[in-house]
């Protein structure tokens, strides 16, 4: 309430002062304009009283004067209104920006509030849609995971002596170390050793290699609660010990070649290839890349095989016939649906559900996936509200992700490295970069870089295609003392299905006789043919799939590694 | 005879500005001029008075200042501006159509005695 001048009431009456009190009390305005209307109004009340004169007269006049003015409330309200009227324009301003402005900041409290407190909705089960989509329509006798992920548990991890100690098993791929025979007797102990303590889970990987397909349920961590059951933490157990198998499969075939057993040596080759098939059907990418990583490993080991010993003509049709058996039904093409799903299920953990855009990105869900810094979540507060604010709404973050896996990444996993580069594709970081990190946040976040994945496929499988058509090549050389003069003639005598097609140039892989040799090559990422001759990293040593030169599948090049 | 408040309140403003034409006056003998003026058939309720004058005064019609009285009390004095001057012409010319119009619609019986 205005401060009161205390000459103001002098001359009035304590029941009058009490009303013109009440009243500038409910004015509730500008401390200045009540001084004036509470002066005013005693100076009103002072001279109605003039003429009274005993204190019982002024008291009865200033109860009708008081009677006069009417209901306190009401007065008060007219006089509020009526100064506000005489306020000058710029004031009137200043008073409606001010409120506008509480107003606003009052709305953006109110939907901050609401913005955070959003908690998702989890609708959609995707764990078993997942695990539905994976099972194949076989009987379990036919599964080879059981096998699997018994041989992986029966695993045997090398020693630190042999991983640090003998170079010639941490240099698996270096051709040095191929012939078994000649290492030292410590090394070829040594790894004997390794070999024979993987018996068992060998074993398992054998039978594994001999079933007809491979499924697996999927699922979480028991001991993980609730709220971190996502699809991105569904357990991928055993993958590091495939590497592992692969390696002991790598050198059970060089002790077999080392000990003449060249039929178990192949065999060896062939049940890494099946294992490699079963994974690379699997529905994760991780656990396709696993059987690539397989797949060319026991592509390398054949072609190795191949060069060092003399196989005959029906082992090479043998060999030849059940590594095509591996893709029976065709080279798999790299499954996304599970990373789509992830994406799926990220947005159903991560964004309320409902109202406008369909939902809005939940600040805590930003924090959560831009930091897993505990402590410092609690100073990200303000940048995830604001963050999630700024954040594309539900429906078109799903929109845009289905619309980018669907129509660009699905579709570029299908593309060849060469039917991208001639169309000018826009790579899958490409996609990316072109939407606003801000909006987009968490496709920036959740869609992993396919490009090295989606070419990484397409060398694995030229790989296999090579290696088909130089076991084809050897069986005709095994029959008539030479090799073609193309391929085409392998097709014609149906030692080879389908030419091998080159995914960097969309033509088959070239092939030239070089005296009693041939040459199998592809162009390689600089989609130019030169001439066989094989690409040579930064310290001239050849290797495949560099861009200044070709990728030589055969011969094999001294020093070439993957 | 009083007049019904609602009436009143209609030309409130004109009255007002009537008298504040013929020169300045605080609230208090605002009213009292009217009552005086008008034989005491018209009476300004002193709820009304108040927020009609700071009314006027934002339409900038009446000017108000303080101004130290004899008896040593300070008092709003309002007075008639050269628009209020304007409005108050206006309005009686609207006035005096308005009592022709009466007259007519009750055959003179409108007309003073």
């Amino acid at each position: 309430m205005a401060k009161q001048n205390k000459t103001d009431f002098q001359n009035v009456p304590a029941v009058a002062a009490g009303f013109i009190n009440r009243v500038i009390s409910k004015m509730r305005y500008r401390r200045r304009v009540c001084r004036d209307v509470r002066a005013e109004l005693a100076a009103h009340f002072e001279d109605e009283l003039r003429g009274c004169k005993t204190d019982q007269e002024r008291q009865q006049k200033a109860l009708e004067v008081i009677a006069g003015f009417g209901d306190v409330k009401m007065l008060a309200v007219l006089l509020r209104r009526a100064k506000k009227r005489c306020r000058p324009l710029w004031r009137t301003v200043v008073a409606r920006t001010f409120q506008i402005t509480s107003l606003l900041l009052l709305c953006l409290i109110l939907y901050t509030i609401w913005f955070s407190t959003g908690k998702p909705t989890i609708s959609v089960d995707y764990l078993a849609m997942l695990n539905r989509m994976s099972r194949p329509e076989v009987s379990n006798k036919d599964n080879a995971w059981p096998h699997l992920e018994k041989a992986t548990s029966l695993y045997v991890d090398p020693n630190q002596d042999l991983r640090e100690k003998t170079p010639a098993f941490s240099n698996i791929g270096s051709p040095e170390y191929r012939d078994f025979a000649g290492l030292p007797e410590a090394d070829r102990n040594a790894i004997t050793e390794y070999v024979r303590v993987n018996e068992q889970a060998w074993g398992e990987f054998v039978a594994a290699s001999s079933k007809s397909c491979c499924y697996h349920e999927y699922g979480f961590d028991p001991n993980c609660s609730d709220q971190d059951k996502r699809m991105w933490s569904i357990i991928l157990p055993h993958l590091g010990e495939f590497r592992g198998l692969a390696r002991v499969g790598v050198w059970r075939c060089r002790i077999d070649i080392a000990r003449g057993s060249i039929g178990e040596a192949l065999n060896d080759c062939l049940t890494m290839a099946r294992n490699a098939g079963h994974l690379q059907r699997l529905s994760t990418i991780i656990e396709q890349l696993t059987g690539l990583s397989l797949s060319n490993l026991a592509n390398q080991e054949i072609l190795r095989t191949l060069e060092s010993t003399d196989l005959t003509a029906g082992q090479l049709k043998d060999l030849q016939e059940q590594l095509a058996q591996v893709y029976a039904g065709g080279y798999p093409v790299m499954n996304l649906e599970f990373d789509k799903m992830v994406f799926h299920d990220l947005v159903q953990h991560l964004f309320t559900d409902g109202g406008f855009g369909g939902g809005h990105l939940i600040p805590a869900g930003w924090a959560e996936i831009s930091d897993d810094r505990e402590d410092e979540r609690m100073f990200l507060v303000p940048l995830s509200l604001a963050a999630s604010m700024v954040h594309a709404r539900r429906d078109e973050t799903l929109e845009v992700g289905d619309r980018i896996y669907d129509e660009q990444i699905i579709k570029l996993a299908r593309m060849t490295p060469y039917q991208r580069h001639r169309k000018n594709v826009p790579s899958a970081d490409d996609i990316l970069t072109s939407l606003s990190s801000r909006k987009f946040f968490l496709l920036h976040f959740i869609v992993p870089a396919f490009d090295r994945t989606f070419e990484f496929a397409f060398r694995v499988k030229a790989s296999h295609q090579a290696t088909l058509t130089i076991l084809a090549l050897a069986r005709w050389r095994a029959e008539k003392g030479e090799y073609p003069a193309s391929l085409d003639q392998l097709t014609a005598a149906g030692l080879l299905t389908d030419l091998p097609m080159d995914p960097w140039s969309d033509k088959p892989l070239i092939y030239r006789r070089t005296g009693d040799n041939f040459i199998l090559y592809s162009l390689g990422p600089n989609f130019e043919d030169n001439g066989g001759k094989p690409a040579t990293d930064s310290k001239g040593r050849p290797k495949k799939w560099l861009d200044n030169d070709d990728t030589v599948f055969w011969p094999l090049l001294e020093l070439q590694s993957q | 005879m009083k007049f019904e408040s609602q009436l009143l309140k209609g030309i409130a403003p004109v009255v007002v500005l009537e008298i504040l034409s013929r020169g300045q006056m605080y609230g208090y003998e605002l009213s009292e001029a009217i009552e005086q003026r008008s034989a005491e058939v018209l009476t300004l309720g002193k709820g009304t008075l108040y927020p009609l004058l700071y009314n006027l005064e934002a339409k900038k019609l009446i000017r108000g200042r303080w101004e130290q009285a004899e008896s040593g009390r300070k008092r709003r004095y309002y007075s008639i501006t050269g628009k209020g001057k304007e409005e108050l012409a206006k309005q009686k010319a609207q006035l005096k159509e308005l009592t022709t119009s009466l007259n007519l619609i009750f055959s003179g019986a409108l007309a003073p005695a």
